[in-house]
C-alpha cells in the first residue's frame, strides 16, 4: 500500500477548521432559527464529514476508483434517508376521515365530504354529530364501507372476498351502529394533526 | 471509542517494535480509517444528540 504522505501542517490546518466547526456548531444551537437549526446544524456537519473524508481519510489523494466507491457509499443511505423523510416529513398532509391517507380514500371521500360540510380546512375533518347531517352521514359512510370494502378486497386478496361482502352488507345496514362502535373512527382526525 | 484507542495502543505498540516501513504500514491506514468512520458518525451524532432544541429551551 503506497499512499500519499501529507506534510502535518495539512492535518494540523484541518484540526483546526473542524474545532471552529464544531464551536459553529455549537454557537448556531443556542441561537433560535426556528425550523433553520436542524438544517443548519446538519449542513456544518456534512462539511466536517466532507473535510475529514477528503484529507483525513487520503481520499482526496486517492484514485479515481475509491472516490467511487466512497460517493456510492453516501449515496445509498442518502437515498435511504430521503424516502424515509419524504414518507415522515409528508405525514398528515391528505388525512382521509378514517385516518387513511391512501389515494383512494383521498379522492372518493374527501370531496363529498368538503361539499357536504363546507369546510376549507383538510386537516380536522371528522364528521359531525349534530342530527342534522345525519342523512348526509349516510350517504358517506356508505361511500366509506364501500371503499373499505374494496381496499379490503384488494389487500387480502380474493380468497376472502365473501366474507368481507357479507360485512361489507352488514355495513351498509347498520352504518350508524357500527360508525358508534368502530374503534378510531371519531377519533380519525388525531393521526393528521 | 475503546475500539479506536485499543488499535491506537497496538498500532503505537508495533510502530515502537519497528514493525512498519516506508512499504507497508497497512495497519496504520485500516487503523486510521476505523478512526475517522467512528470521527464522522460522531460529527453527525453529536449536533442530534445533544444540541437538538437547544435553542427553544433557553429563549
Amino acid at each position: 500500500m503506497s499512499g500519499h504522505i501529507s506534510p502535518k501542517s495539512t492535518y494540523f490546518t484541518i484540526f483546526g477548521a473542524l474545532m471552529v466547526c464544531t464551536i459553529l456548531t455549537v454557537v448556531a444551537a443556542f441561537v433560535n432559527l426556528g425550523d433553520l437549526n436542524f438544517p443548519v446544524a446538519l449542513t456544518i456537519a456534512v462539511f466536517k464529514a466532507t473535510l475529514v473524508v477528503l484529507f483525513f481519510m487520503h481520499v482526496k489523494y486517492g484514485s479515481k476508483l475509491t472516490k467511487l466507491i466512497v460517493g456510492t457509499a453516501f449515496f445509498f443511505p442518502g437515498i435511504l434517508l430521503t424516502l424515509t423523510l419524504s414518507d415522515y416529513l409528508s405525514r398528515g398532509w391528505f388525512t382521509s376521515p378514517r385516518g387513511s391517507t391512501s389515494a383512494a380514500a383521498i379522492t372518493s371521500v374527501t370531496g363529498p365530504l368538503t361539499t357536504v360540510h363546507g369546510r376549507s380546512s383538510r386537516r380536522h375533518r371528522t364528521p359531525r354529530r349534530s342530527s342534522s347531517h345525519r342523512s348526509r352521514r349516510v350517504c358517506v359512510l356508505t361511500l366509506f364501507s364501500v371503499v373499505n370494502k374494496i381496499a379490503t378486497s384488494i389487500t387480502t386478496g380474493s380468497r376472502s372476498s365473501p366474507a368481507t361482502n357479507s360485512l361489507g352488507a352488514r355495513d351498509v345496514g347498520h352504518h350508524r351502529c357500527i360508525a358508534d362502535s368502530r374503534p378510531g373512527y371519531r377519533n380519525s382526525s388525531a393521526r393528521g394533526s | 471509542m475503546i475500539i479506536g484507542v485499543g488499535l491506537m495502543t497496538v498500532i503505537t505498540i508495533m510502530a515502537y517494535r519497528k514493525r512498519f516501513s516506508p512499504e507497508w504500514y497497512t495497519p496504520v491506514e485500516l487503523g486510521g480509517l476505523y478512526w475517522h468512520f467512528v470521527d464522522i458518525v460522531w460529527i453527525f451524532l453529536f449536533p442530534l444528540l445533544y444540541l437538538v432544541d437547544r435553542s427553544h429551551h433557553i429563549v
